[in-house]
């Protein structure tokens, strides 16, 4: 055996921190400016405390996310786009309208149908008098809240593709998304729980198409992959000690691994950084007590529960979920992106069949859960800093899917999605679709842009923010993106 | 999209099991000797890194097996193993026992293992795509034959027929038979070049044009990927066809209309005809990626190998050998490259030569920070998701094929399903890209949640059942021996005095004697000792 090396003070401060955890361990070596050139250059906090809160690259408005994701391709005319001149449309040939018009734009080139109006009745909303479909009465009052994208478009007319074009600026699996370059950006503020939290649909219709892929961390570190919390039984896999085990039990086998660790790098110096980067027992032990309190819905007052729609079978499961998604940002977590719907077809937004009973069904299930979360956010003084997006992967086309109920199908040329809160300006539009909202015609919107100016309004520099991979430097955006100005408060 | 199965798929099928026509060799290879290289690259290593200060000591014997298996076999050595290893008075024990473990089943599978996952591990391909286990056993099957890595290569990139039957297939099915996802991959694994940049943009920062990119794209031009029906239940699997004619084409960039045909042409200024059917490209490409010539291949995988075993490469990345990068220890590299094509690609030879190299012999050193120099030695690396579950079969001592323990995969991994039950369990948890460095390798709350709180740990580190445990105490061992017995087991080697001295006052401290030692041996596989290769 070789005899110890003589303690550096390094290891002196392993020995002396028994009461700090691990993280905590190489919070303070971080802190002491103990971790050489990485460290210095920035490198060394992110190898070893990849979650700790990080300052942006300028003041950002928002500090937080909440993406509730519109899956499955929820048809803008039929939403938030008003287009009157579909009703002169109505039963007339897209081709008249657009010579250029191509069977394969939709999913199912053989039940092309004539343009149709919408079969909602769409009336003013708000101070700014927003024309909104009749399927949000809820969301109609947040109007002035509210900044539109009318002309968002996007490179497939696929699900899967399209669902990672949006979740991470490229159509194909394999690259980090929104939540995980943002938590890779910021850093989280909880210390307790996942700094990326993602909800799908609890009511057994699946998870998006692409499943895990929508929310994992592509090539960045696995820390920033997003954590899904199951629909169902224990949202977080192992999250409970085994049963009879206390929590000073385990408490007290953690020290003890700790305990053994640090004798073991009195040893050899310099595995204080390998035990910090792939160990992460502090922050689970802590979770395991901190995410079931964020959880725990009953700790929540009548009127706040019946304000986001606890309770109505409408839509209890999704009122649930933006009500955890409160409480998780409340307490520090970074990004959190809920699903409305699960897989394709009826199990979602993506109504190709009835389009009229499949959005009037999905609207119902979320109209008054986000309504409801952006009330509740404005009255804790939270709406300011939080940005909340609502959008889908595409958009639908203005003309019906044929079939016994009318359906509309997959439109990559147009979409509409909504921000607000941290940084918006409210009670604006951005862009234009055409006349009857077959393609983004004014002002177009990439989805690399849109992802600009994400990023923008948390303080981040969409050119700025980027990671080695392979041997080239990547971004969310590409080599592409411009932040919308207009739509920034 | 489905076709029928014909005759010369069949055989052409045959073929590529049977093993494709070696190399065209003018001379038998030559095998030069393991210990010589060893020694001549000990020699270099030092001369490159300029070694002033003492070296690190030799490691003991015991952290050597512990190393050695676990690098060459995926497994931690058994107790009785160990013993006998550091009883063994035998001088020439330690060359012994890695051709031992070179031979052994577990040598085969550990490394067939690692290549799956390097080839696959980007795909979302599902079963119908990806025939995981037929490719998987392939894998091992060629490691456990000791086929030259240029025959594997080879085979992979002229594979055709049906990808249920013809397991090499699966290398470009899983790709969906997409040329730009297959050259991209090609280029990276075996050449450590990054053409893909170049797919759509000529930066200066990148060596390879974009032209470059695509007239490599072109040498699968005509490889199709056909489905076939489904037959007698087996799913609706996926064939690679020799497309009749045709060329790849690449968009203008002046007019994105516009699309110019490509003719396949390697890297180096090699072409073959535009008219050249599809087998025809893909044969002279393999003889051009495998060409004793060729000056990536060789030290592609030798950068990749030596990465694996020492936990630093020669290139900071093993997908990255592009001109703009400088390699630390230039001649070593160089060396070992030179005389691993003399030997014809012999794996097996490389494996033998590094482990008995001084600089894997000696004690472990920490990771140098980035750009540093590295070290004249090993450093640790979190050790591969299979290597962890074989870990944890070896000390928990459970059947993987227990169904009574729950097996829930993390709901945040991939979406589609390799392994089935525990072992899928832990590979989802602890699932990361072989090809990345040690360093970018992190830990997260899922693999932290298992191993703290996961039926299959807490089952098999208690004191009642079948556990390894219970039987120590109803044998009537003291608690001394017994925390020895856990350290051998857990973590290969003897505790030292004061980790002894720890224990004891923990036991002490906890007083319930049982619980004590569940809670030591529960802290002992949650270590981070105990994930790390040392």
């Amino acid at each position: 055996m070789t005899p110890p090396n003589v303690y550096t003070r390094r290891e002196l401060l392993g020995r002396a921190g028994c009461g700090l955890g691990l993280l905590g361990l190489a919070c303070l070596l971080h802190e002491e400016g103990m971790l050489g050139t990485a460290a210095a250059a920035g490198l060394g906090s992110r190898a070893l405390e990849p979650m700790a809160p990080r300052q942006p690259h300028f003041p950002g408005r928002a500090k937080r996310v909440v993406w509730i994701f519109i899956n499955g391709g929820p048809s803008h005319v039929d939403t938030w786009d008003y287009k009157p001149a579909l009703a002169r449309w109505d039963g007339k040939s897209i081709r008249e309208f657009d010579p250029t018009f191509k069977n394969t734009t939709g999913f199912f080139a053989k039940q092309v149908g004539a343009l149709m109006k919408s079969p909602f009745r769409f009336t003013p909303r708000g101070r700014s008098g927003k024309m909104v479909s009749e399927i949000f009465p809820h969301l109609g009052e947040h109007v002035d809240k509210m900044a539109f994208i009318h002309s968002g478009y996007t490179e497939s007319n696929n699900h899967s593709p399209a669902l990672f074009m949006m979740n991470t600026g490229f159509p194909r699996m394999g690259f980090p998304c929104v939540g995980s370059w943002v938590t890779y950006g910021l850093g989280s503020e909880s210390r307790n729980l996942p700094g990326f939290v993602v909800m799908s649909d609890p009511k057994g219709r699946g998870l998006p198409k692409g499943h895990a892929a929508n929310w994992g961390a592509g090539f960045l570190p696995g820390v920033y992959q997003g954590t899904h919390l199951r629909p169902t039984g224990q949202p977080i896999d192992n999250l409970v000690r085994p049963a009879g085990e206390t929590d000073a039990a385990q408490r007290s086998q953690l020290d003890l691994v700790k305990r053994l660790n640090e004798l073991h790098q009195e040893r050899y110096a310099g595995e204080a950084e390998l035990t910090a980067r792939i160990e992460s027992f502090e922050l689970a032990y802590r979770m395991q007590a901190a995410a079931p309190e964020a959880m725990d819905l009953a700790a929540e007052p009548a009127h706040v529960q019946k304000l986001y729609g606890l309770g109505d079978p409408a839509c209890d499961h999704f009122a649930r979920q933006c009500l955890i998604a409160r409480r998780l940002l409340e307490r520090g977590v970074r990004f959190v992106q809920i699903y409305s719907g699960g897989m394709e077809n009826q199990r979602s937004w993506d109504g190709h069949i009835d389009i009229k009973g499949n959005h009037t069904q999905f609207a119902g299930e979320t109209d008054r859960p986000v309504a409801g979360l952006l009330t509740d956010l404005e009255r804790r003084g939270l709406l300011d800093e939080t940005l909340v997006i609502w959008g889908g992967e595409f958009g639908r086309l203005p003309i019906a899917q044929t079939g016994a109920k009318p359906g509309r199908d997959h439109n990559p040329h147009c979409f509409t999605a909504w921000l607000a809160g941290g940084g918006v300006k409210g009670g604006v539009r951005y862009g234009e679709s055409d006349e009857v909202g077959y393609k983004a015609a004014v002002n177009k919107v990439h989805i690399n842009d849109l992802h600009a100016t994400i990023l923008h309004l948390l303080g981040l520099d969409h050119k700025r923010l980027t990671y080695r991979y392979n041997g080239r430097e990547f971004r969310l955006t590409d080599v592409a993106g411009e932040v919308i100005h207009e739509i920034l408060a | 999209m489905s076709a029928p199965r014909t005759g010369i798929q069949l055989a052409a099928c045959l073929l590529c099991l049977s093993g494709v026509p070696a190399l065209p060799a003018a001379e038998p290879p030559r095998r030069p000797a393991e210990e010589d290289v060893a020694r001549r690259v000990d020699a270099a290593l030092l001369r490159s890194l300029g070694v002033h200060e003492p070296l690190p000591p030799p490691v003991d014997d015991v952290t050597f097996l512990r190393r050695v298996s676990l690098d060459l076999t995926g497994k931690l050595p058994r107790p009785d193993e160990l013993r006998q290893f550091a009883a063994d008075k035998d001088p020439g024990k330690r060359l012994k026992q890695i051709d031992r473990l070179l031979t052994s089943e577990d040598y085969a599978v550990n490394w067939g293992r690692y290549w799956r996952d390097v080839l696959t591990y980007h795909t979302p391909a599902s079963g119908n795509y990806l025939r995981w286990e037929l490719f998987n056993s392939w894998l091992v099957d060629q490691v456990r034959r000791n086929r030259s890595w240029g025959e594997i290569v080879t085979a992979l990139v002229t594979a055709v027929g049906v990808n249920d039957e013809c397991a090499p297939v699966n290398y470009l099915t899983a790709q969906f038979g997409n040329p730009v996802e297959i050259a991209a991959t090609t280029s990276r694994v075996f050449l450590g070049q990054q053409l893909q940049c170049a797919q759509c943009h000529d930066a200066k920062a990148e060596p390879w044009k974009r032209e470059q990119f695509h007239e490599f794209v072109a040498f699968f031009g005509r490889a199709k990927l056909v489905q076939h029906k489904d037959v007698s239940g087996r799913g609706t699997p996926y064939a690679i066809e020799g497309r009749e004619n045709g060329q790849y084409q690449m968009t203008d960039k002046k007019d994105p209309s516009h699309l110019i045909d490509m003719r396949p042409r390697f890297l180096t200024g090699e072409a073959v005809s535009p008219e050249a059917p599809d087998a025809e490209r893909r044969a002279a490409l393999a003889r051009l990626l495998t060409s004793p010539q060729n000056p990536w291949f060789a030290r592609a995988y030798v950068n990749r190998m030596w990465t694996a075993l020492m936990g630093w490469g020669f290139y900071a990345s093993v997908n990255d050998l592009g001109p703009h990068q400088t390699p630390q220890c230039r001649e070593v590299l160089d060396l070992l490259a030179a005389e691993w094509t003399a030997t014809g690609y012999d794996m097996r030879w490389l494996f033998r030569t590094l482990t008995l190299t001084q600089a894997y012999q000696r004690a472990l050193r920490p990771q140098p920070a980035a750009s540093a120099a590295p070290p004249p030695a090993v450093c640790p690396s979190r050790l591969r998701p299979e290597q962890i579950f074989e870990a944890l079969v070896r000390t928990l001592g459970f059947d993987e094929r227990d169904k009574s323990i729950p097996a829930p995969a993390p709901s945040a991994s991939p979406a589609v399903a390799r392994h089935t039950g525990l072992r899928h369990m832990v590979y989802m948890a602890f699932r990361v890209d072989p090809s990345l460095p040690a360093e970018e390798v992190h830990g997260t709350i899922p693999q932290a949640l298992l191993m703290m709180n996961s039926v299959l740990v807490n089952t098999y580190v208690a004191a009642r059942g079948k556990t390894y445990l219970a039987d120590a105490l109803a044998q009537g061992r003291s608690d001394e021996e017994i925390v020895r017995g856990l350290y051998e087991r857990t973590l290969a080697r003897k505790p030292r005095a004061e980790e002894l001295d720890l224990c004891r006052r923990y036991l002490a401290k906890v007083g319930n004697r049982q619980e004590a030692l569940e809670d030591v041996f529960w802290s002992l596989v949650n270590s981070t000792e105990f994930v790390t290769k040392r």
